[in-house]
């Protein structure tokens, strides 16, 4: 099995507070990893370091070999670096289908069937409406269908079904998981629903005031004291 | 040596009062997140009612009654215009406050006339102290020291006063602040009053040293915000060390190029922007508000491509029937929708703000003005030059401008046109100074008017259609990712400051364009073409076109042009252009466009 992404020894300082303090792991091809870890943690901090919207203070980062370190973001989204944002980040003066058209024409990918996409994410009906027009949960759907849309190898989803009602959050994951396995992308992922993390990772990381704490199989994780210490025993959360 | 210090020392003076109105910006901005261009109009309303009130009693007691109603004109306007636009887009409140400009300046016009005011001098500070034997004028010394009091104060109160502490928690979260219950209107009707009394104090402070006259506000505003620039925005000591190093570069710069201070600034700008993108002493602000309102282009469908195609065809006919001067104003009206239509191509499709969109008209016209005088060149040439030079003054000014954005983005281009037009008076030997350049004229074939007019017709036409093709192409579609979203642009891939800046260059080459043509419809060039209010016609035809609407550059220099043509001859023009300015961005932030848009969606809704 080839390494996607690895990380060695990853560092973020704001001022005196150490934000991700000297984590490594690695990501191999086309695996489905989460990344999971109580509020400020450091999630959100550690992608924006891999997709380069942050400059780290010390480590860095090899993408399918390749030192991505100091690579600009856009950079990193041509050598196949995708993602999406915790809060939803689309292009509010335009339709559904031109936000997909923005990422196709970025990724100079001229065959790919946008429509066929939005259908399956449910969103077919929205496609000439103004994303302004739609509701939050289908706002995060057509960032997912941009990020799909740029045939990552590696995708990185910031809570991807944050603000979405439980059922529509099991076909969201499960649409994610079959594109993945399908396409071979590797994914990392945030989540804080329990479910969609036990449910669809291969592999679990654990954060905990930037330092990465656990590592290992969904069985590994759930029966790992440190981890549920964090969770201040909360067993029924993870075992739910 | 003791020359050298005593060169020091003017600087440090001049240091005071360009810190008292930075410092009065800063705050302000700190706060309301608004930019105040009219703060270099309060500067300069402080020198004339110091003036007046030093007439009737005492300098220093004038002084400070200057200060106290300069405070009370900055509350009012905040009161009367900006707080109805705190949660419009920064242009906006940007072009409020420039509105704001054009009504001081021509109510201090009606005021105190055109003729510069000698103030009194300073009592008890007339005389001169020896330091090292050169004579150094007392007064001076007390506006350095006025400085480094005003700076302690400042400190002090932010540091140790209720009021200080809200400032500094709102300019942190504004938001925050609202949940703890501050109110935050009072906050703000505080900051402006303060913020203005600096201003004026600045001003009135000026008056023993320079007669008080209608062109310190601008002069000072550029100066100053080369100062917030350099010293980042929102920071008070940054402000001082950053007024400090520009009062000294002048003061220095003076000996050795005399012609060129303003460029030493603008050099020691562009040095500190490199390194540090926010400034000496500022920060990254996490909440930057929109730059302009994020929406989808305004198209007209059927009816705006027949109306398009119609317009041609008269325009074409027009020649045939109308008077002369009809066709003369027409090539006009062509040239400044092309210099406006460039604007719009980066500010409304590119978000990218500029207040000094006259720098690329200008450098147009000096170019084709310059190579006709220097080469001897034909006018098709000195047309092709024209874009060229400007398109260069574009990579230039773009290189600096895409590392900035919103409210940095508009007073770093209003500082580089002030530049240039400082340059273009200046640098005498070249551009021939005020004189400017004079018998430009185009090539025989095109003297005629008839003939001109069909050459700018021809020019203008491809140029702006090529615009409003890209900007409804796939080229703008990318351009509107970086502006909607740039985060996310980037993250699919887009590398967004080259598209930003590739969108400053196409601006630059348009307005060069439109700066050419214009040089040989007038037979000549003066510097007035890169001053600031040649960058607010543009921006002003922008609005009232329209932001959104790819035509609204055409729509809006035909009625500027009308506007200008039938009222520019009432004697308080630029007043009215700024009421009008107010009132576009308070309640047509969509323009002409805009409004007929709604009209049409009442029609269709009503049938």
């Amino acid at each position: 099995m080839t390494i996607a992404l690895e990380v060695k020894s990853l560092s973020k300082n704001f001022g005196g507070l150490k934000a991700i303090d000297d984590m490594s792991f690695s990501l191999d091809d086309g695996g489905f990893t989460a990344l999971i870890g109580p509020n400020g943690a450091g999630k959100t901090t550690c992608f924006n370091l891999l997709s380069g919207v942050l400059e780290p203070s010390a480590g860095g980062m090899l993408l399918h070999g390749q030192s991505i370190t100091s690579m600009p973001t856009h950079l990193r989204a041509r050598q196949g670096m995708g993602r999406t944002f915790q809060i939803a980040a689309t292009f509010r003066s335009m339709t559904v289908l031109e936000n997909i058209e923005v990422a196709l024409i970025a990724a100079k990918q001229d065959k790919f069937d946008a429509t066929a996409l939005l259908d399956e994410l449910g969103i077919a009906e929205h496609t000439d409406h103004i994303i302004t027009e739609l509701a939050y949960g289908d706002i995060k759907r057509v960032e997912l269908a941009m990020a799909l849309a740029s045939m990552p190898s590696v995708l990185l989803l910031d809570e991807p079904t944050a603000g979405m009602g439980a059922n529509e959050r099991l076909s969201i994951m499960e649409l994610i998981a079959r594109l993945a396995r399908v396409r071979g992308t590797t994914v990392l992922f945030t989540e804080h629903d329990m479910d969609s993390v036990f449910g669809f990772a291969e592999r679990i990381l654990v954060m905990d005031q930037g330092q990465l704490i656990a590592d290992g199989s969904p069985e590994d994780i759930r029966s790992n004291t440190h981890v549920q210490q964090i969770y201040l025993g909360d067993e029924a959360t993870l075992d739910a | 040596m003791a020359f050298y210090f005593a060169q020091f020392l003017t600087g440090l003076a001049s240091a005071s009062s360009l810190f008292l109105v930075a410092a009065g910006l800063s705050i302000i901005f700190g706060v309301t997140r608004i930019v105040n261009f009219a703060h270099g109009s309060l500067f300069m309303l402080g020198a004339f009612i110091a003036y007046s009130v030093s007439q009737h009693t005492s300098f220093w007691l004038a002084v400070t009654m200057a200060a106290i109603a300069v405070g009370t004109i900055g509350w009012c306007m905040e009161r009367g215009v900006l707080r109805k636009l705190y949660a419009a887009p920064e242009l906006f409140q940007l072009v409020a406050t420039f509105g704001l400009v054009l009504i001081i300046q021509d109510a201090a016009l009606w005021i105190w006339g055109p003729m510069d005011l000698l103030g009194p001098r300073a009592p008890g500070l007339e005389g001169v102290v020896r330091i090292f034997g050169e004579p150094i004028p007392e007064y001076d010394l007390f506006l350095i020291t006025i400085g480094l009091v005003v700076l302690a104060a400042t400190w002090w109160t932010f540091k140790r006063t209720r009021f200080g502490i809200l400032v500094r928690a709102a300019t942190e979260d504004p938001e925050m602040l609202q949940a703890l219950g501050v109110k935050p209107s009072t906050l703000f009707q505080a900051t402006f009053f303060i913020g203005a009394a600096l201003a004026g104090l600045g001003g009135a402070l000026e008056l023993p040293r320079q007669p008080a006259n209608l062109m310190m506000d601008l002069n000072i505003i550029a100066e100053v915000f080369v100062v917030v620039v350099i010293g980042g925005m929102g920071s008070i000591i940054g402000a001082f060390l950053a007024a400090l190093l520009i009062s000294q570069l002048n003061a220095f710069g003076i000996l050795i190029f005399p012609e060129i201070t303003l460029v030493a600034a603008f050099a020691a700008m562009a040095v500190v922007l490199i390194f540090k993108p926010y400034g000496l002493m500022g920060k990254l602000s996490i909440a930057t508000p929109n730059a302009v309102e994020i929406a989808p282009p305004m198209t007209f469908g059927r009816i705006g491509s027949f109306a398009g195609v119609s317009l041609m065809i008269v325009l074409v006919a027009l020649p045939f029937f109308a008077p002369s001067f009809v066709v003369v104003l027409l090539s006009d009206i062509f040239i400044f929708a092309l210099f406006a239509a460039g604007l719009h191509y980066m500010m409304g499709t590119g978000g990218l703000i500029s207040f000094g969109h006259a720098a690329f008209f200008g450098l147009g016209a000096y170019g084709a003005a310059l190579v006709v005088k220097g080469f001897g060149v034909s006018m098709p040439m000195a047309l092709v030059a024209a874009p060229v030079l400007a398109g260069f003054g574009a990579i230039i000014i773009g290189w600096f401008a895409i590392r900035l954005s919103g409210v940095y983005l508009a007073m770093l281009t209003l500082a580089a046109a002030q530049i240039l037009w400082s340059t273009a008076i200046q640098w005498q030997s070249v551009t021939g100074g005020d004189d400017g350049i004079l018998g430009i004229w185009p090539s025989t074939w095109a003297t005629d008017t008839t003939a001109f007019y069909y050459l700018a017709l021809a020019l203008c036409s491809t140029t702006i259609c090529a615009l409003i093709y890209l900007s409804l192409g796939q080229h703008g579609l990318l351009l509107r990712a970086t502006r909607d979203a740039a985060p996310r642009a980037a993250a699919l891939g887009i590398n967004v400051k080259a598209r930003q800046w590739l969108a400053i260059i196409i601006a630059g080459v348009s307005a060069g364009l439109a700066g050419g043509i214009f040089v040989f419809s007038k037979g000549s060039v003066f510097p007035d073409v890169l001053a600031i209010p040649n960058s607010v016609d543009a921006l002003v035809m922008v609005l009232l076109g329209g932001l959104h609407a790819p035509v609204g550059p055409i729509i809006g220099a035909g009625v500027f042009a009308l506007l200008e043509d039938g009222l520019s001859r009432l004697p308080y023009w630029r007043a009215l252009l700024g009421i009008t300015i107010v009132i576009v961005a308070i309640y047509a932030p969509n323009g002409l466009a805009g409004v007929f848009s709604k009209l049409r969606v009442l029609r269709t809704k009503s049938t």
